[in-house]
């Protein structure tokens, strides 16, 4: 672990994280990000802290956005969380939400609709309830088959040009076909879209629900793997702002000793832009007669320093129908907002978002991240969909 | 990546901000790369102009005493055209958003109370304050909140009564009590602004301050009026209140701030700016005394920023805008280096309020705001600096802050 | 009239002692100190509670009085005292010939020292450069000079021991060569005391020259300054020392949340020459460097100084109890009744008090033996107390509430549980307002600063920025009869921390400071309301 994350020099308290913490702007009982981050990390190298409000913070990186001095204050609380649950009983439910990707695949032998069935049934959600995920939580649900499996089939012209795609679990298991849409641009672009199977589940969840030492085997893999396709000159794409973060910024940050060498894991939106600017796909002009949509900048993709791609992909093709909410976070935070202590949390964070779209009457919304998506549809009632699907409909549409 | 604007903006603390909003209103592209969330969080909504020269406090004439600046100082190299044009930009600004800034006479300072009893002179003040009401009171109602832990009406009134100004006034103080609701963590500020941002609240809070509106001429708050809807709070406070409210100064996390962020956010996101956030530049592409492109870290590699005009806001030391070491201080992006006196004690004075030389340090500009060498030559011909990474002011001995960030911010979008 | 059998003069870690050692013998005695509790040296060391490993090369028998009096300390004082064990580390550089004298000696002076591997020791420290070459293991240990002046005054307190803080001695009156009274100055007040005693000790440490004088005695103390560093983190958890002859800079302790770096020594023109500079830390940073290479990129919190008494014995008529010390009875002089103490070191002070006390007892024919090594200066607070606290101390255990507190621990656990909000006022040490607002009506504080040193309230990362305006407007508010105001006590308080950051004004302290001045100049205008309240 990089020596970094024990030393909360950096933090002034200027408390500039407190007053942009969505947790601490609807919750009362949570310190907020200073206080648990770098203020208890003093305390913590002295091996003198109860971690009681810990379990408040959602990893959502509100805090490490808006610090001026670069403190990694979601990374404290992300290494104290990974203390904390060694030290204490094991919770299923936590784990359970954390190792989705492997869940997926034991249940992989039972068809989705039967996965479903027994996942998503009032008896079920009443035990999973009773196991601590909110028996409200908008739990995704699984596709027929999976994004690879899908792919297996999936006619792709062969090329010279080739891009590899990360997946990631959420389109993986649930959103396949934000994958295949992303795959039919890519090729649209010429390019052939490989999809590598060691890849594994890029640790995310893991690491925000104090499983750390998974994280890092999930870590050391899935780095080697994207290695050694950077190493061929192949670049490896996501559509997922949260798998992006974590191969890009978290895994640095906590196993710097297996994220080294150049590689990297690119934005897929921000590809597929300069697919445009190379001339290798070309958009049409934006269509006059769009209708209006909002567009949710996903916390972990604004954490990533690179802007947001995907809404100049979608200004470029839908002009001005599409602006950005700005509302702040959606409070699903992965897996957070499906547990049952913080789903009122979670559900209060997203209340001006929620509110921002009901009133400005837009039929339909649009968002990189999955689980921000189940969250709008949740919040909202209004279809929630990721930009590359809303590109492909549109390019689709002018042929 | 490689992205092109007209104007690149670099920080989103209020210089930055408010550059970009001119500039965009001027209807030029522009793109903000921000590390941060920029002072506004940390400061209050007052904007001050300047309240101190010399060691005197300015109550009557600021424009006259900005007259006598050195000609070093960020005032002087802009004018009062453009510290005029901004504050009037501001005004005009947070009227339309609902939230109106206010004088106490278009010539004077207004002397605004702070929740440890102290007063300082400002400008434009948040239209609760209504102007220098709080010197005009004989009757005076301190009110905290029951268990906030900045602000104490006891200690507040206590030192008030030391100014000559409010020798004569009466002082009685309470602490309001908010709906009892369970919770760990110690009342801000914040909280209650939040919590008075919603309709329950605002019932709340007029429901506690009406009983004092017969006994008292003034009603001296913390900053608790809401912050995304403080313009619907002060109005709906003067309706049923019936007696003006004055809200102190506070210490961060700011609620003053916060309004004054949101405001510009909307704007500049109603008028199409882009803003990268988590974004640090690590350097400067440069070709003879052009800036060709600002190079930023982002996940998954650099990205390029390329712009007719570069505006750097990235603030002093505070900021990050300016880095000192023991041995030399620089500019952050462009390293241009800061003259230093070689013995660390002689960069500052013994009184912790002295005269120092540190808190004057920063980048020298023509009146372009492009910075210039020692030699007075300019580095740079479309690079402005505005805020407080500039030299020659020391924005918190004079009471400046804000008022140097708008004008300097307002000027440097009319260079672009 | 005051009266007493003996008026101890200097309020450190050895008067105190003295002051409990006598009380607790029967011994009616006044102890005076003219500023707060341990202002002087005891709070101005790096609070190393020494093995003896530094001591065991050059003075042996010093070595072993420090690992006997560790020993001690460890049970009677255990709430001054944190366990952490010591290193001493030698690098390529360093002369293989000192290691093993230096084992030697240790194992003469009875002091363990275990050799650690390598590769173990950065296991347990990773901050320790990779380039050591050797490590032992020592019984070192971290003390706080400030609480265990205080535990031993409340000790003391209890015994009947009296305790005046802020009590300058101005004068000492003689009678046939036998001292007879002490004439003393309320600081508070400026009013005139007289104590009429049968001795008078002079316990004062950097200023015992300037006490002896007051008797017209002349002893030859010249005050040797010490600067230090404090970093804003616990960058170790052991106190490392460099395995070398004792030299600057060598020594590092981790002290509750900080770690300080210390040592410089230089000849100081006065007791009070305790601003440290730039030159003197960025000395210490050099010579930190090659144990902690990362040292530079650590944040300073700020340096601070303070004064050794070095006494050149052989000049006056003393009697040398020790090498470590130096008890002098001045009625080898001709004056009865006026002894001094010099030297020593905290870890010691206990034997000294104890040395000293039994010279007075003999002389009065008090025959009752010295408890202090045996008996604890705390009495445990109950498991019931305990099992309270810990509602109302959130994020750090109640441990660190509970040493500090001492006995009081219950009069504050049962003041929160009257009340319905514990606020902490200090974010940064994590001390809650009703920690503050005890000490604060404690007759022996009288400002900010000695909330401070018994609360550790502004001494963490922000240095007072947050809390010291809390504090002064929280004590308003609940009428603490101390009339602190933030123009002037919130002032003073941050020029005190100025004095310290000034000389290491660099890097993110110096951030902190802006972020100061942004609150307190910028949107508060304390600095102008300085000159305009009245």
């Amino acid at each position: 672990m990089a020596k970094i994350h024990y030393n909360p020099d950096a933090c002034i308290a200027c408390n500039t994280c407190v007053a942009q913490c969505p947790v601490a702007a609807v919750n009362a009982d949570f310190p907020g990000p200073r206080i648990t981050g770098p203020a208890s990390q003093r305390f913590r190298i002295m091996g003198n802290i109860d971690e009681e409000t810990l379990h408040f913070c959602a990893n959502c990186k509100n805090c490490d956005i808006s610090c001026p001095h670069n403190v990694p204050i979601s990374a404290f609380n992300m290494i104290a969380r990974a203390e904390f649950t060694k030290k204490n009983p094991f919770s299923l439910r936590d784990w359970m939400l954390s190792h989705g990707a492997l869940l997926g695949r034991k249940l992989g032998l039972v068809p989705a609709w039967l996965r479903n069935v027994g996942m998503l049934n009032p008896l079920t959600r009443r035990l999973l309830d009773m196991l601590g995920i909110s028996a409200s939580a908008p739990l995704p649900q699984f596709a027929a088959q999976t994004f690879k499996q899908r792919m297996r089939t999936y006619p792709q012209p062969a090329s010279q040009r080739k891009v590899a795609l990360f997946p990631g679990c959420y389109i993986d298991l649930y959103d396949p076909q934000t994958g295949l849409d992303l795959v039919w641009l890519l090729n649209k672009a010429g390019y052939e879209v490989i999809v590598p199977n060691n890849f594994d589940c890029c640790g995310l969840p893991m690491v925000a629900n104090g499983f750390m030492e998974d994280a890092r085997a999930n870590a050391r893999s899935n780095w080697a793997e994207l290695s050694s396709w950077c190493a061929k000159g192949i670049p490896v794409l996501t559509a997922c702002p949260s798998c992006n973060l974590m191969f890009n910024r978290d895994l640095a940050e906590y196993f710097p000793e297996i994220a080294t060498g150049t590689a990297a894991l690119r934005d897929a939106q921000e590809f597929v832009l300069e697919c445009v600017e190379r001339g290798e796909l070309a958009l049409p002009a934006p269509d006059p007669q769009a209708q209006p949509m909002l567009y949710h900048a996903p916390c972990h993709l604004r954490a990533q320093g690179l802007g947001l791609p995907g809404l100049s992909l979608l200004q470029a093709v839908f002009g001005k129908a599409v602006r950005n909410a700005d509302a702040g976070c959606c409070g699903i935070s992965g897996s957070y907002g499906f547990k049952k202590e913080n789903y009122g949390i979670a559900q209060s964070i997203g209340q001006p978002l929620f509110e921002t779209i009901t009133k400005s009457g837009v039929a339909l919304t649009t968002s990189e991240c999955g689980t921000c998506r189940v969250q709008i549809m949740h919040g909202t009632g209004k279809p929630c969909l990721h930009p590359l699907s809303l590109v492909r409909r549109r390019l689709e549409l002018q042929h | 990546m490689n992205s092109n604007s007209d104007v690149l903006v670099v920080g989103s603390g209020p210089a930055g901000l408010f550059a970009a909003l001119v500039a965009a209103q001027r209807g030029k592209t522009v793109r903000i790369v921000t590390q941060g969330a920029g002072s506004l969080a940390i400061c209050g909504s007052n904007i001050d102009v300047l309240g101190y020269a010399q060691g005197q406090r300015i109550d009557e004439a600021p424009w006259a005493a900005i007259a006598q600046l050195a000609p070093e100082h960020p005032y002087s190299l802009v004018g009062e055209h453009s510290i005029r044009s901004a504050l009037h930009c501001i005004s005009a600004l947070c009227a339309k958003a609902g939230s109106p800034l206010s004088h106490a006479d278009e010539e004077k300072n207004t002397l605004v109370p702070s929740i440890v009893g102290t007063l300082k002179p400002s400008w434009l003040c948040p239209a609760s304050a209504q102007g220098n009401s709080l010197l005009a009171a004989r009757r005076v109602l301190v009110a905290g909140i029951e268990g906030f832990k900045d602000c104490h009406p006891a200690l507040v009134a206590r030192q008030l009564k030391r100014y000559p100004e409010l020798k004569q006034a009466s002082f009685q103080t309470v602490n309001l009590i908010m709906p009892p609701q369970p919770r760990k963590r110690t009342l801000s500020p914040l909280d209650v602004a939040r919590f008075v941002d919603s309709p329950e609240g605002l019932a709340w809070l007029c429901r506690s301050l009406r009983p004092y509106a017969s006994t008292a001429d003034v009603l001296v708050l913390p900053p608790v009026c809401g912050i995304e809807h403080s313009g619907s709070v002060m109005a709906t406070l003067g309706k049923e209140v019936h007696c003006p409210v004055v809200e102190m100064l506070s210490i961060p996390p700011a609620v003053g701030g916060l309004r004054l962020r949101a405001i510009l956010c909307r704007e500049l996101a109603a008028l199409g700016v882009n803003i990268v956030e988590n974004a640090t530049i690590v350097r400067a592409e440069t070709a003879g005394k052009q800036c060709l492109a600002l190079i930023s870290k982002g996940t998954g590699g650099e990205r390029r920023y390329t712009a007719k005009h570069i505006i750097i806001a990235t603030g002093g030391i505070l900021g990050g805008g300016l880095n000192m070491s023991p041995t030399a201080a620089q500019e952050s992006i462009f390293g241009i280096e800061l003259p230093l006196p070689e013995v660390i004690e002689d960069r500052s004075q013994e009184a912790v309020f002295g005269d120092h030389y540190f808190t004057r340090m920063g980048v020298q500009v023509n009146a372009d705001l492009c910075p210039v060498g020692a030699d007075g030559a300019v580095l740079f011909n479309n690079v402005h600096f505005v805020g407080r990474a500039l030299g020659g002011y020391d924005y918190a001995t004079e009471k400046s802050g804000l008022g140097v960030a708008f004008a300097t911010g307002w000027a440097a979008a009319h260079k672009v | 009239m005051n009266q007493a059998t003996v008026v101890i003069i200097g309020g450190g870690a050895t008067g105190i002692g003295i002051l409990r050692d006598l009380s607790m013998r029967g011994v009616h005695a006044v102890l005076l100190e003219k500023g707060g509790l341990a202002n002087g040296t005891s709070s101005r060391f790096h609070g190393l509670l020494h093995s003896g490993g530094r001591y065991a090369v050059g003075d042996n028998e010093a070595a072993k009085e420090c690992i006997e009096e560790n020993t001690i300390l460890r049970r009677v004082g255990k709430e001054c005292v944190e366990e952490t064990e010591g290193f001493f580390v030698a690098t390529k550089h360093d002369d293989p010939e000192y290691a093993r004298a230096w084992v030697s000696a240790c194992e003469r002076a009875g002091i363990a020292a275990q050799p650690v591997p390598v590769a173990e020791a950065l296991r347990l420290e990773p901050n320790l450069s990779p380039n050591i070459s050797t490590v032992y293991r020592v019984p070192d240990a971290c003390v706080d000079g400030f609480r265990l002046v205080w535990h031993n005054a409340v000790s003391a307190r209890r015994y009947g021991g009296t305790l005046l803080t802020y009590h300058e001695a101005t004068g000492i009156e003689q009678a046939n060569g036998r001292v007879c009274a002490v004439l003393a100055r309320n600081c508070q007040t400026g009013e005139s005391l007289r104590f009429e005693c049968s001795y008078v000790i002079n316990a004062a440490g950097s200023w015992s020259g300037q006490i002896a004088h007051l008797a017209g005695l002349d002893v030859q103390v010249s005050p040797d300054r010490g600067t230090l560093i404090a970093f804003n983190h616990r960058f170790t958890s052991r106190v490392v020392n460099r395995l070398h002859k004792s030299a600057d800079g060598d020594i590092f302790v981790p002290h509750g949340s900080i770690t300080i770096l210390g040592t410089t020594s230089s000849p100081a023109p006065s007791p009070e020459s305790n601003r440290p500079s730039s030159a003197e830390v960025l000395r210490l940073l050099e010579l930190g460097e090659p144990l902690f290479p990362d040292i530079r990129q650590y944040r300073i919190l700020r340096a601070f100084a303070g004064t050794r008494p070095l006494y050149s014995a052989g000049s006056g008529a003393g009697r040398s109890a020790s090498r470590g010390f130096h008890i002098v009875d001045h009625a080898e002089e001709g004056l009865h009744g006026m002894i001094s103490i010099f030297g020593g070191k905290l870890t010691t002070y206990r034997l000294m008090a104890e040395k000293l006390s039994d010279l007075v007892c003999a002389q009065l024919g008090v025959s009752t033996p010295c408890r202090t090594a045996t008996e604890p200066m705390v009495r445990p607070p109950s498991a019931e107390t305990l099992a309270k606290a810990t509602k109302y101390f959130p994020m750090h255990s109640t441990t660190l509430a509970a040493h500090r507190l001492g006995e009081a621990l219950e009069t504050v656990v049962n003041t929160m549980d009257a009340e319905p909000e514990h606020p902490i006022l200090c974010e940064c040490e994590m001390v809650s307002l009703a920690e503050i607002d005890y000490v604060a009506r404690d007759p022996d504080t009288h400002s900010l600063h000695d909330v401070r040193l018994r609360t550790r309230m502004g001494m963490g990362t922000c240095q007072g920025t947050f809390c010291s305006l809390r504090a002064i407007g929280a004590l308003t508010e609940r009428n603490v009869p101390l009339n602190l105001s933030p123009t002037e006590d919130v002032a003073q308080f941050l020029q005190e921390r100025w004095k310290g950051v000034r000389p290491a004004l660099w890097g993110t302290q110096m951030k902190e400071i802006m972020l100061g001045r942004a609150i307190y100049a910028a949107s508060l205008n304390l600095d102008g309301a300085i000159h305009e309240q009245q």
